[in-house]
């Protein structure tokens, strides 16, 4: 039973690996219907959430086997990764508690608001701000141990790395996934697999003998004429190398070509290209974990106020009631407080006359964007408590009323149509 | 008054409310405006901020990597003399052709003794009554035909094919006259230009040479053919004929033969050859037993051989030596040049709190000062890339090729001309066009194993054994005595590096770099050519020669081919190493390597 489990998942792995840009695009349109369900019909609104959380949460499955593939792909061939994704999976790679909490802080966050919609359904309005309540402290509770398992480095969100690069980069180097165990590592050494480089059909090489042709009949059985290889790998140390036939732009000479010298035709450009694609950053050479800084003072106070946020709204409005001022306006003071000792601490040296990369804990891009992705989160003050009720709302209905009899754009009032009710029902839509 | 001044707030009051919408609308506006614009700047200036950073780093790498490349380039030129004197000396083309020299000299000595007999015998002859003098004009008429016997050989040799209008023939004796300019004129062995030293031996200026085309070759080798008509590998039927010859030729021929044939050094040669002057006939003649004339023959053939097979070989050698060289240097200079590019980004690198005393106890933040100082500490710690010493260990790595790999190199570029060339008689017509077919020969004997697969040249490049890694760290100049040889650091690098000299793409480079310096061979080469005899003068005035048309001797191509080696390896400004430059892959090669580190593992990579 078990082994049967595991051989339908590793086949399950295979197909997601093998059909990635379907499965991709598949994803992006179901999630896209989820936008248009909400209204269409009885408790429509449960079945298009609970279709966005399953595909949410398949979508985490999915680009963990793609980015457990992808890091296994000979270096020249990796996507760059950027630094949120750097930093994440350091962490989720080298503490499982990490991972764990991560994992679970995320699957929450995708899962939150069916939980409400479903125990608001079942059992009653009561019940659900309950269940509202104990989700948020659930959450806060996580993102604390995160904190403590990073010691004391401020929060990203989302604390997993998120899917970065075109799956279609599987499809190219398809030859290099297909046909693996996926559950094992992906070892290029134990395949035995020579890379036939353009060079090698250059210089008119047999190739390897045994090992080439069964590298070639690999190819043909999927259906490609010649597998040019885009990297080397040294016997002795195992890196892998682009090659050169690799680095050359589309449409440039072919290699060995005489007539493709430097200079009037740009032959120093590929170079320039190639090496500018290579330029490291201060970002880059940071280790992982130096890519958020730990908190310290006010910067650690700011972040507790920041997670115990949410909770204590929560707890206000089940005291003073939703579309009361009083929560509303605690939330939005703790989280502007929050935010704005955040900000001082970190840019208090940089905006300095000394500023720059430099001196110690400038922030890092991935702070940086953190920062701005909390700044993005007032906006939400539109839509919650009283301003909701008093202002946006009629705005909405407004534009809406405006919108409907026209053609094209008709579908907008109906969005604001459906969705108004929702934002009234549910917590967590806002949150 | 006062009520006007109760009536002010009021009328304000009233102002203000009847007009509340005004108001407010100017407020929202100027107030939107205002943070629109601050957004804006302050958007622009991180925008600005951003670009200049990065602008900064990638200067930071298109830099390095430039200065890298031409770093290899001086390198290249700083080791090429050492390889260039050890060449000259394993392969001295230019001691054979002074040998040859000095025996064409003797040749002419030996018609100058034959003259000033003549001239003696005349003037004895005028002197002398007028029986006498028919008597003594017969017996030089007979010594005169015996000179132009001795030049026979010239002219079956070099004259029936190219010009009958010998001019060579024709100079040796004329020579005669203006003797002294020719023994100076010989460089000693050690000079690194064959070529003047072949022309000048046997030509009387380089100058003559060009002038006319159609004796390039003759006045060249005409020592050679003056004494040594067939350069037949057979020495078989050589000798024969030699022995032929030497029994026609008259005694006094003979015996400044015999002198030639009693020295093997050249040098001791020349002496012995003016002391012969002095030294009585009989003497002379006793020096010479029957089987001594074949000797100088075959060392002649042989010289001949020689220096075929060691022209091409230093020359095709040379150019085998610098490619390898070349991507040597830049595999190693791209590895060195990737740590420090690699380290150079991480010392620009904020200091990291560590759990150092002196950082801990204050908040360094606060500390511009102690914040530099922190970063230094860590520097120190935490050295990324190469260490010093390694990195001398590494470049002394070098050596090896330089002292003792080349000559795997040579060795089997010599094997490959001796396949190739040596069959070939040193009279056989070579076509321009076909040059390259024959040098691409060779070539393809180097790069082929017998069984068709490529040649590694690893061994060459890299001492294969740890004893012989000891050898060369030790040569190098490096001390051993603390530790091992080679460090794992070093051997990580040394594995690398192999790693990469041995991928497809560098032997991709290779056959390039190749391709281009042997192009500019063949280009060089065509001096050494002239137009067909047969179209010659027609196409003498005609602007549309075909080059591919013309055609030397093998014989008249070997100065050219041994002289260009001096240029691969010497040259100044050298135009093989300015070459390479055109080679695109090549850069690219090293862009390659000198970024390879690994993004996900900056530090561990390199």
């Amino acid at each position: 039973m078990v082994s049967s489990l595991g051989s339908a998942l590793a086949s399950y792995e295979n197909l997601i690996l093998s059909s990635s840009t379907r499965v991709s695009s598949i994803e992006s349109s179901l999630r896209s219907l989820t936008w248009f369900l909400p209204g269409r019909f009885q408790d429509s609104e449960v079945a298009s959430e609970a279709l966005y959380t399953l595909l949410n949460i398949l979508g985490i499955y999915h680009d963990s086997i793609v980015l457990r593939t992808v890091s296994v792909l000979p270096a020249p061939l990796r996507p760059p990764s950027s630094s949120h994704a750097r930093y994440t999976r350091h962490y989720t790679t080298s503490s499982p508690t990490y991972a764990a909490l991560a994992r679970s802080l995320t699957i929450l966050g995708y899962t939150e608001l069916l939980l409400e919609m479903g125990i608001k359904k079942r059992l009653g309005k009561d019940k659900a701000e309950k269940a509202v309540i104990a989700i948020e402290g659930l959450k806060a509770i996580l993102r604390l141990a995160i904190m403590k398992t990073t010691e004391g480095r401020t929060s990203v969100q989302p604390p997993i790395a998120e899917r970065e690069f075109d799956p279609s980069v599987l499809d190219l180097h398809k030859p290099h996934i297909v046909g693996q165990p996926p559950n094992a590592k992906v070892s290029f050494a134990r395949t035995g697999e020579t890379p036939r480089s353009a060079a090698d059909v250059l210089l008119g090489r047999e190739g390897e003998g045994e090992r080439d042709r069964v590298a070639g009949a690999a190819a043909e059985e999927l259906g490609q004429e010649e597998v040019q290889q885009e990297y080397w790998k040294g016997s002795r140390t195992g890196y892998a190398r682009p090659t050169i036939a690799s680095i050359r732009g589309a449409g440039e000479a072919p290699l060995g070509d005489p007539t493709a010298m430097m200079g009037a035709n740009g032959g120093k450009d590929s170079v320039k290209e190639f090496l500018l694609t290579r330029v490291l950053t201060v970002e880059d050479v940071k280790r992982p974990q130096d890519l958020v800084n730990k908190a310290k003072g006010l910067k650690k106070l700011a972040e507790v106020i920041w997670i115990l946020r949410p909770l204590l709204y929560v707890l206000a409005m089940r005291k003073w009631g939703r579309r009361h001022t009083l929560p509303y306006l605690l939330s939005l003071a703790l989280e502007y407080l929050a935010f704005s000792l955040r900000r001082s601490s970190t840019q208090r040296l940089s905006l300095g006359k000394a500023s720059g990369p430099m001196l110690p804990n400038s922030p890092s891009e991935v702070e940086k964007a953190e920062t701005k992705k909390r700044a993005r989160a007032f906006w939400w003050y539109l839509v919650r408590g009283p301003v909701w009720e008093s202002w946006t709302k009629p705005q909405l209905e407004r534009i809406a009323g405006r919108f409907e009899d026209k053609p094209l754009i008709g579908f907008v009032s109906t969005l604001i149509h459906d969705y108004t009710p929702l934002v009234d029902d549910y917590y967590f839509y806002t949150s | 008054m006062l009520s006007s001044l109760a009536s002010l707030p009021s009328g304000l009051a009233s102002f203000v409310s009847n007009r509340r919408k005004t108001f407010t609308w100017v407020a929202g506006t100027v107030g939107g405006a205002y943070l629109l614009g601050q957004w804006g700047l302050r958007r622009m200036g991180d925008m600005a901020e951003k670009a200049r950073v990065e602008g900064a780093d990638r200067d930071n790498l298109a830099r390095r990597f430039n200065l890298n490349q031409d770093d290899c380039q001086f390198t290249v030129l700083a080791l090429l003399p050492t390889l260039s004197g050890q060449l000259m000396d394993e392969m001295d083309v230019e001691a054979c052709s002074k040998e040859l020299a000095t025996l064409a000299q003797k040749a002419k000595k030996r018609e100058r003794e034959q003259r000033e007999e003549e001239e003696r015998l005349r003037l004895e002859q005028q002197r002398a009554e007028e029986e006498e003098q028919r008597r003594n004009e017969e017996e030089s008429n007979t010594v005169q035909d015996d000179s132009t016997s001795q030049q026979n050989p010239t002219d079956a040799s070099t004259a029936d094919e190219s010009t009958p209008q010998d001019a060579v023939s024709a100079s040796p004796p004329a020579d005669s006259a203006s003797d002294p300019p020719e023994v100076p004129i010989i460089p000693p062995a050690s000079s690194q230009d064959p070529p003047t030293s072949y022309a000048q031996a046997a030509a009387p200026s380089p100058s003559l040479l060009s002038a006319s085309k159609l004796s390039a070759e003759a006045p060249a080798f005409s020592p050679s053919f003056a004494v040594n008509p067939a350069p037949e590998p057979e020495v078989e039927v050589e000798k024969a004929r030699v022995v032929e010859e030497i029994t026609s030729e008259s005694t006094v021929l003979s015996r400044s033969w015999a002198e030639v044939v009693a020295k093997g050094d050249g040098k001791a040669e020349e002496v012995e050859s003016e002391s012969t002057v002095a030294v009585p006939e009989p003497v002379v003649e006793e020096q010479r037993p029957p089987a001594e004339p074949e000797k100088p023959e075959r060392t002649r053939a042989e010289l001949w051989e020689e220096i075929k097979i060691l022209s091409f070989t230093r020359t095709l050698t040379s150019l085998y030596l610098l490619t390898l060289l070349t991507l040597q240097t830049h595999v190693q200079l791209s590895l060195l040049g990737r740590a420090s590019y690699v380290s150079s980004v991480l010392s620009s690198l904020p200091p990291t709190p560590s759990p150092d005393p002196l950082t801990k106890e204050m908040n360094y933040g606060e500390d511009l000062e102690l914040a530099l100082y922190g970063e230094k500490v860590k520097l120190k710690e935490g050295q990324v890339g190469v260490s010093k010493e390694t990195e001398r260990r590494y470049l002394t790595c070098s050596w090896w090729l330089l002292h003792k790999g080349w000559k795997e190199v040579s060795e089997k570029v010599k094997r490959a001309v001796e396949e190739v060339v040596g069959p070939m008689g040193l009279k056989s017509p070579v076509v321009y066009g076909e040059l390259s077919t024959l040098l691409g020969q060779i070539r393809h004997k180097v790069d082929y194993n017998a069984d068709g697969s490529l040649y590694d040249f690893s061994s060459a490049l890299f001492p294969p054994t740890p004893a012989d890694e000891h050898e060369t760290l030790l040569s190098g100049g490096i001390s051993l005595t603390s530790g091992p040889a080679v460090t794992p650091e070093l051997r990580r690098l040394l594995n690398e590096t192999v790693d990469t000299l041995e991928s497809g793409d560098c032997t991709l480079v290779r056959k390039l770099c190749l391709d281009r310096l042997f192009s500019l061979l063949v280009g060089q080469l065509e001096t050494a050519f002239v137009a067909p005899p047969g179209s010659g003068s027609e196409v003498m005035g005609s602007r549309f020669e075909d080059v591919s048309e013309r055609t030397t001797r093998l014989a008249g191509l070997l100065p050219t081919v041994a002289r260009l080696s001096g240029g691969v390896l010497n040259g100044v400004p050298n135009e093989y190493l300015v070459a390479l430059e055109d080679v695109r892959e090549l850069t690219e090669f090293s862009a390659i390597i000198y970024s390879s580190f690994d993004r996900d593992n900056v530090r561990g990579s390199c």
